[in-house]
């Protein structure tokens, strides 16, 4: 019992978030807790203020209201790196990626945190440094094996396909080592062979111990993965809980459907 | 790849040395002083460099830095009689400061906004050294710097001064070399090309983009110090914003965000500017002409385009095709 407490620890909560961009709130007094080696989707209509809320989780936002713990850190005005620091890493749904350079040196953007800064180390070219640069670099081609990627790792990013860049994105996420991953709609514009492929990526990086925070449109693949799901519609959080809780309340499916199905 | 490299790094050490010893050689007293020029042009196109071709920071204002770290130069070695060598490092320590205050406001802005900054930057620096008068002297500037002694060798004479200057250009080339090939270079050219991907990379971008502003001050005060050493006498119009503006179309000329870039730019510009004297009236016309001309038909700037073109020559004939395919690629999927 004891062991089952500890696998299931909240290490992230967002606290009566709001977001109010003039007259409109793009997020009303949404909360959330994402808990250790969880998928937590988070799902809604267009214009439900999904991406909004992630970029307030992110930091890329400031909430005009509410704030963020991170493992018992509260966070009123995140500066979106030291999100990143703190051990929260996302993607986009446009993905950003740098296109002057390799596959590799975009991965090795991400392992920024844990490479060698010192100026010294840096011009005298130190034993240190060269060791911590080869370990980033390391790991590096082990995330893009594990994406199945390694052969392009020498490519610009300009000759891949949308899923490798995905991909390329994913692992350059992974390389800050974060213990919560944001994902963007990693399956906008893929087709279904290639979301199935995401997906189970989805749950490998589960299986490593990393919560992932998944916004998708795709409602098939999103309820087939997460482990709970958080619905938004106008700001507003409508629905919490399982995916078959969700599938069965009234609000999702009028949200979803419109007026007043029965569903 | 890495004995390639080897071969690489000894023959750049070897034109090194080759062109300090060929400096002593050079009998002709016009062209010496034009070298001499010459190689602080470039050592302040490297500066200019880091901010825009590494960085992405528009600069327009990069004369300032030249201008205080040789009135540093000139204040300290007349006024307060410190030998040049004192003087030297803290012109450097100093424009490295300015850069860094310059930065704290600056590095909130983008675009025309940075453009606008900076360029009131050196405006203002320029205001300063012409209306301070009890100070920098004014209008009239600072006499009778000395030239330095390195070791005993009077760099008096233009050949020690060139191999001085050249030696320091070299040392510059590798610092900055050595800079943005690590993991700060790295945090540059991300968060040139994308700050929000820098942003989530954990890069804070505001502490990079000051670390570049600090660097590229502190290299231009060196050639500051070392203009005013070799002048032995400053005044405010060397440094005004024609410079500033002189330097950005020198880099971008010559290929930003690249080590030769600048270098070759400088070279070309110099000389094509001293080769137009024989024109008299018409050599602005002439040099605005070949500017333009070259900005069209090479963009991207001279030392990527011939680059490009020699790389491309020298690859095996399947290796192109997958370029050019890669190529095709690229142009569907860009627009995001």
């Amino acid at each position: 019992m004891e062991r089952m407490s500890l696998m299931n620890k909240v290490i992230m909560s967002a606290s009566n978030i709001s977001v109010r961009f003039g007259g409109l709130w793009a997020v009303k007094d949404v909360n959330m807790e994402v808990e250790t080696n969880q998928v937590h989707g988070v799902m809604g209509p267009n214009g439900a203020g999904k991406s909004t809320f992630l970029n307030v989780l992110s930091g890329l936002q400031q909430p005009s209201n509410g704030y963020l713990k991170i493992s018992n850190q509260k966070i009123v005005k995140g500066k979106p790196w030291k999100m990143t620091e703190l051990g929260l890493s996302r993607s986009f749904q446009t993905v950003r990626l740098l296109p002057e350079m390799s596959v590799l040196e975009n991965v090795l953007v991400g392992g920024h945190l844990y490479a060698s800064k010192n100026p010294l180390n840096i011009l005298l070219r130190t034993k240190k440094y060269r060791n911590t640069e080869k370990v980033l670099t390391e790991k590096a081609c082990d995330l893009l094996r594990m994406m199945g990627i390694e052969a392009k790792a020498d490519q610009k990013i300009t000759g891949l396909s949308l899923q490798e860049r995905r991909r390329v994105e994913i692992a350059r996420s992974l390389m800050t080592e974060p213990r919560i991953l944001l994902l963007d709609e990693p399956c906008a514009g893929l087709n279904p062979h290639e979301t199935d492929k995401i997906a189970q990526m989805i749950l490998t990086i589960k299986s490593r111990g990393i919560s992932v925070i998944l916004v998708e449109h795709n409602v098939r693949m999103i309820l087939s993965i997460s482990d709970k799901i958080l619905v938004l519609d106008h700001g507003r959080k409508i629905a919490e809980g399982s995916p078959t809780d969700i599938t069965k309340d009234e609000g999702v499916i009028k949200a979803y459907l419109g007026g007043a199905a029965h569903a | 790849m890495t004995r390639a490299r080897k071969i690489y790094f000894l023959a750049i050490a070897a034109i090194c040395i080759f062109g300090v010893y060929g400096s002593l050689y050079l009998q002709n007293l016009y062209l010496l002083r034009v070298a001499i020029l010459a190689v602080i042009t470039a050592i302040l196109a490297l500066s200019v460099d880091i901010l825009v071709g590494y960085t992405g920071q528009i600069s327009l204002g990069q004369a300032g830095f030249f201008g205080i770290g040789a009135y540093v130069m000139g204040i300290l070695n007349t006024n307060f009689h410190l030998p040049f060598w004192i003087s030297l490092v803290f012109a450097i320590l100093f424009t490295g400061f300015v850069g860094f205050v310059l930065g704290l406001p600056t590095t909130k802005l983008k675009g025309h906004f940075l453009g606008i900054a900076t360029m009131g930057f050196g405006v203002i620096v320029n205001g300063v050294l012409n209306n301070w008068t009890s100070v920098t002297g004014g209008p009239n500037g600072i006499r009778g710097i000395e030239t330095p002694y390195f070791f005993s060798i009077s760099l008096e004479y233009g050949n020690y001064f060139l191999g001085f200057a050249l030696a320091s250009l070299f040392v510059v080339i590798l610092l900055i070399f050595l800079i943005v090939h690590s993991p700060i270079g790295r945090a540059w050219r991300c968060l040139r090309q994308d700050e929000i991907t820098a942003y989530v990379a954990g890069i804070n971008v505001y502490k990079y983009k000051l670390i570049a502003f600090m660097l590229s001050g502190g290299i231009a005060g060196y050639a500051g110090s070392l203009f005013a050493g070799y002048m032995t006498f400053i005044s405010p119009e060397t440094f005004d914003l024609n410079q500033s503006i002189s330097l950005i179309t020198t880099v971008i000329m010559g290929g930003s965000g690249t080590l030769l870039g600048p270098l070759l730019g400088t070279a070309i510009l110099s000389f094509v500017n001293e080769w137009l004297r024989n024109f008299s009236e018409l050599r602005l016309v002439i040099y605005g002409f070949i500017l333009v001309t070259m900005i069209t038909l090479l963009p991207e700037g001279i030392y990527p385009f011939f680059k490009r073109k020699i790389l491309f020559f020298f690859t095996s004939k399947k290796k192109k095709r997958s370029i050019e395919t890669e190529g095709s690629n690229g142009k569907d999927v860009v627009n995001e």
